[in-house]
């Protein structure tokens, strides 16, 4: 949910058809929406296009928003469907498999609070999970969503994503057993 | 390390899934318990590594220009459709049964004027319709016309 009066300024001029002010959004917005696609199409390229293609549609479509408040958990929808779309489409939904070194990011990016060993465990580890399972964790780990966005994102109630997260995180931690006082050492 | 049965309750506790009894009680047993203390720690250190982990990577550097390029030439329709469509469609309808209504009971008169010619003209041509299948296809006809106009309005 949007509580920044400028953002939400942005999304009713966007909505009325100012192009600036949708390329605010697309600046405040458009991190999210490329790593929400990469983790689910695994592929940077790939990422680059479908993140183009939902913002495309977001521009026709956005005067259909009634709760401008509402944009973040939006577009992560519209980005999700042009997705699973594009999964459909290329027939490999089943089979898509992360390669480990897809979530590995940027050299630039600042990490403090994680050592390189402590992020590669980890990204190693959210590798191994589902689609379902990679999706609901990177959602449901961005201060911008709280679990009803997520929901509402994923098309599943909100008490689900409790559940759903929970045995995620499970699941996350099977794929850790063995590094688990590594990784306790890694972080904090 | 062994293992305690209670540990299971870490990550509801953390998540805060538990109800205000339990999570009391699981309190009082963390105390006591090096295992659950350790299981807990793990647990904390995931959510914080996660919470970092999942960060959002930074937006490609052409995505704004490209968007931006390419919403030129992108035509967005005046208004929401169907909604709109849908709205007008379904006022016009609820307008026409209403006058139907009164026309019925009598308070309109055919005296009332050139607005009282005009729907007894309506009334007149969806009489002589005659037929469900006729009415439905002039329904469909008039969604079409919305939206097609909705479609060729110019967006600014």
């Amino acid at each position: 949910m949007i509580k920044d009066p400028d953002r939400l300024g942005d999304v009713r001029l966007a909505c009325e058809g100012d192009r600036q002010a949708f390329g605010r959004l697309i600046d405040d917005y458009g991190g999210l929406v490329y790593t929400l696609l990469l983790r689910m199409v695994a592929d940077r390229d790939t990422a680059k296009d479908l993140a183009q293609d939902t913002f495309v549609k977001a521009w026709t479509r956005l005067r259909t928003l009634r709760k401008h408040e509402s944009f973040p958990s939006w577009i992560c929808s519209t980005a999700r469907r042009i997705a699973l779309d594009h999964l459909r489409r290329i027939k490999i939904r089943k089979e898509v498999s992360m390669p480990e070194e897809s979530f590995v990011k940027n050299s630039n990016d600042h990490r403090p609070e994680l050592s390189a060993e402590g992020i590669a465990l980890l990204e190693q580890a959210v590798c191994k999970l589902s689609e379902r399972d990679r999706q609901l964790i990177t959602l449901a780990y961005w201060k911008e969503l709280n679990f009803a966005d997520v929901g509402r994102i994923m098309g599943i109630p909100e008490p689900n994503v409790r559940v759903y997260l929970h045995r995620a995180r499970k699941r996350l931690r099977e794929h850790l057993r063995g590094y688990e006082n590594e990784l306790l050492q890694q972080i904090d | 390390m062994s293992s305690c049965s209670r540990s299971t309750n870490v990550l509801s506790y953390l998540m805060d899934e538990l109800d205000e009894d339990d999570r009391v009680l699981f309190e009082k047993h963390l105390n006591g318990c090096p295992i659950c203390r350790h299981e807990l720690m793990l647990e904390r250190s995931l959510q914080n590594g996660l919470a970092e982990c999942m960060k959002p990577d930074a937006a490609p550097a052409e995505l704004r220009l490209n968007v931006l390029t390419k919403i030129l030439t992108v035509q967005r329709p005046r208004f929401p459709f169907p909604q709109v469509a849908v709205t007008l469609f379904s006022g016009a309808a609820v307008f026409f049964i209403l006058l139907k209504i009164l026309s019925g009971s009598g308070l309109l008169s055919k005296s009332s004027g050139f607005l009282i010619d005009v729907i007894d003209g309506i009334f007149a041509a969806v009489e002589q319709m005659n037929s469900l299948p006729l009415m439905i296809g002039a329904a469909i006809v008039t969604m079409g016309i919305i939206s097609v106009v909705a479609l060729l309005l110019p967006e600014e």
